[in-house]
């Protein structure tokens, strides 16, 4: 009997062994077949994690990763996307377990937060070697990613918050195309005639996006100077905003707002499904792309109605930084230059994350250029002009804001509470966050 | 210090030893890391700071979307248990009849269930009940009626098609029942019948106190169940319209990840994990009025 339990046992330990024995030749495996790709050099291995709301954006950066790999034969770049927003929490579980990639796609709202609490790598030896190039650049352009006097992130490209349009819906619809001070009142009338001329929809409803444009073009913001509290005192100006909107509802100038949070991805939705004559939303100037695939046409681009001439702004698209827990930061420094000053790139890219600002690139791409890209660059060119300075990062409660601004809009939309009481219910609830979860 | 010596315990011990190293790093460590970080103030990127009971005082008297949260999903738990388990009895029954084909039927209805946990589903039962999705034309094709309203995002309905999802999915509820039924002896029935009970006296007065353990055990894993519900609120609604569908879980993973209150989620887990606990515990010792165990009355 005895003898039988020690065999037990060793049988236990035996399988144990051969088990892990077995996972390791695994990896061995795995490891030699890199190897072997270049015999010379040892590769490289960078990650990089990305925001991918369309498939569009993952065969960009792919292919962007594939002209790099070819320039840079000893690198080699392990791409991961996340859609959604899911991005920003999966980001945080990284950072926190201190497995952040080498390359982090990194969002305006986001860049101060992880510089402070020393997450990245300060790019400033890199820009002074010239690793990476920005010579002649503006700093206003990478101002986003400027904390406490070094640089943290490189920007990818320019975007700003757009209106697209059907030109051909408006055409039929007798409706002039909108300009830069482009009124409510005007909006209001175009919506009406494309319900008349063509019984399509107007636009979809106002997001948040519309709310913080308004507030600019108003001369004040969401939130104050401190971040402690909301930037505007007058509640009648959230009472106007979702007046309108409920109007137009009642009118069905609007689609249908169930529909509207059915939506799943960019390809989605009422406007790139040809349903409205506006495509409102909250789309950036740089999704022009997908939605000219998606509806096989052109569409024109124009400033929020009611904004003004505060109301826009420049926004950088993403930027790129480097994780401070990186091994190889060097080889990181080359990439993320790469994305963004490199022609081919550039060239590969066309504009998809943003519009190039560096001006050798921008005079690369002029042959190039197609008049997608050229509309897109009179646009922000006219943004530049007419709009002001994008307001500072979100505090660190403002996604629990963004949640309240949601649930509050929809709540009023679907008609269960009126404006007014929104408007209180919406200061008081953000506040509480603002004053007591901030710091 | 005899025990030591016994070969027995090493060679129990060398068997288990992966599932125990998993049972320590993988479940115990991060359950009471989480009761730690219960009690404090942690955003995930500083550490975490102490607070006493602080975050437990706030859910219960400065946070209405807790409340709401907490409202929902009993609204969910009862309302959907009970009415899935009674859709689950009912097949079974239907199926227990030696009917022609009934072992296809069967399998049939046990697949919403196979599938049923999976993305893929919870994205088609969007799509079915979408504002342009197959139920709006089916009631267009059948009665005539123009819907024009989304199941899942319009606030009066969006809750109601994700308890319908739950029901949908009664397939594996369905089968322990058909289990427990055909452990009841046909003697019993048999035995009525000859005395002239009509059907429905026979299936209350002893198909269901002889299936009793298995509707306790069915009602059990249904709560439990209940109150963890989380993807389907997600994928589909995402706790909208309005915090309609906010799930608790969702509120927590909304609260930990999005919002970075890590401290205030691991509490709100603890919350839930008492809230379980306590109404499963109400049902245990409730089940001594109800529930018939057969040896116990012979014996």
């Amino acid at each position: 009997m005895q003898r039988i339990r020690w065999i037990g046992v060793l049988a236990g330990i035996l399988l144990i062994a051969v088990l892990a024995g077995y996972g390791y030749s695994l990896d061995l495996k795995d490891k030699e077949a890199s190897a072997s790709r270049t015999s010379s050099e040892p590769v490289i291995t960078l990650r990089m994690t990305y925001w991918a709301g369309s498939q569009l954006t993952i065969d960009k950066n792919t292919a962007v990763i594939a002209l790099f790999e070819q320039a840079y034969p000893h690198i080699k770049i392990e791409a991961e996307s996340i859609s959604g927003e899911a991005y920003d929490d999966r980001l945080i579980v990284m950072a926190a377990t201190n497995s952040l990639p080498d390359v982090v796609r990194i969002d305006y709202s986001n860049m101060a937060r992880y510089a402070k609490k020393n997450l990245l790598l300060p790019l400033d030896p890199y820009i002074i070697d010239q690793t990476i190039d920005l010579e002649g650049v503006h700093p206003v352009y990478n101002a986003g990613a400027m904390v406490n006097g070094k640089q943290y992130g490189l920007n990818i490209g320019n975007n700003a918050l757009v209106m697209f349009y059907d030109k051909e819906l408006l055409e039929e619809a007798k409706v002039k195309p909108p300009t830069s001070h482009y009124s409510w009142e005007q909006y209001e009338n175009d919506l009406r005639a494309v319900k008349n001329q063509t019984g399509r929809y107007g636009d979809t409803h106002l997001t948040q996006q519309h709310f913080r444009v308004w507030l600019r073009s108003n001369g004040v913001s969401l939130y104050n100077e401190a971040q402690d509290g909301l930037g505007y005192e007058d509640d009648r100006l959230w009472i106007e905003f979702f007046t309108r909107q409920l109007r137009w509802q009642r009118e069905g100038l609007l689609t249908p707002l169930s529909q509207e949070l059915e939506t799943r991805n960019l390809e989605d939705g009422p406007f790139p499904r040809g349903q409205t004559a506006f495509g409102g939303y909250s789309y950036w100037s740089n999704q022009i792309d997908i939605l000219e695939k998606e509806l096989d046409k052109q569409v024109g681009l124009a400033p929020y109605p009611g904004a003004g001439g505060h109301g826009m702004f420049i926004k950088p698209s993403f930027f790129h930084s480097i994780a401070k827990s990186s091994k190889h930061p060097y080889e990181a420094a080359l990439f993320i230059n790469f994305y963004t000053n490199n022609l081919d790139a550039a060239k590969s890219l066309n504009a998809y994350f943003g519009v190039p600002y560096n001006p050798k690139v921008i005079k690369g791409l002029q042959e190039t250029f197609t008049d997608t890209q050229r509309n897109v660059l009179a646009y922000l060119s006219q943004v530049e002009k007419d709009g002001s300075l994008i307001d500072p990062p979100d505090p660190i409660a403002g996604p629990a804001i963004n949640q309240l601004y949601k649930s509050i809009s929809n709540e009023i939309l679907f008609e269960r509470i009126s404006p007014e009481a929104g408007a209180a219910k919406f200061r008081m609830e953000a506040s509480a966050w603002l004053e007591v979860k901030s710091d | 210090m005899r025990w030591l010596r016994n070969p027995d315990l090493y060679a129990g011990y060398a068997f288990i030893l992966p599932w125990l190293i998993g049972l320590f790093v993988f479940s115990l460590f991060p359950i009471f890391f989480s009761l730690y970080l219960s009690f404090t103030d942690y955003d995930i990127l500083s550490s975490p700071e102490w607070i006493g009971l602080g975050n437990y005082k706030e859910m219960f008297t400065d946070d209405p979307r807790f409340v709401k949260s907490a409202k929902v999903t009993l609204l969910y738990v009862f309302v959907s248990v009970p009415l899935r388990l009674s859709f689950a009895l009912g097949i079974a029954v239907l199926l227990n009849m030696k009917l022609k084909g009934s072992s296809i039927l069967r399998s049939f209805y046990y697949l919403p269930t196979l599938m049923g946990g999976s993305v893929a589903v919870i994205v088609m039962w969007g799509q079915l009940f979408g504002m342009n999705g197959a139920f709006n034309s089916l009631l267009k094709s059948l009665f005539g009626i123009q819907v024009s309203i989304s199941w899942i995002t319009d606030p009066s309905t969006a809750l109601g098609s994700l308890i319908a999802l739950s029901v949908w999915q009664f397939g594996s509820a369905m089968l322990i029942f058909l289990a427990g039924l055909k452990q009841i002896p046909a003697s019993l029935i048999e035995a009525a019948k000859v005395d002239g009970a009509p059907a429905w006296q026979r299936f209350i007065r002893i198909t269901l106190p002889l299936l009793s353990p298995v509707i306790f055990f069915n009602l059990v894993m249904g709560i439990i169940g209940g109150f963890k519900v989380f993807s389907e609120g997600m994928i589909l609604t995402g706790g909208g319209p309005h915090d309609q569908t906010l799930f608790y879980v969702i509120y927590l993973y909304e609260t930990s990840f999005r919002f970075l209150h890590m401290g205030y989620g691991s509490a709100m887990a603890w919350v839930l994990l008492l809230a379980v606990c306590l109404l499963t515990a109400l049902v245990f010792r409730s089940s001594s009025l109800w529930v018939h165990y057969e040896s116990k009355g012979n014996g």
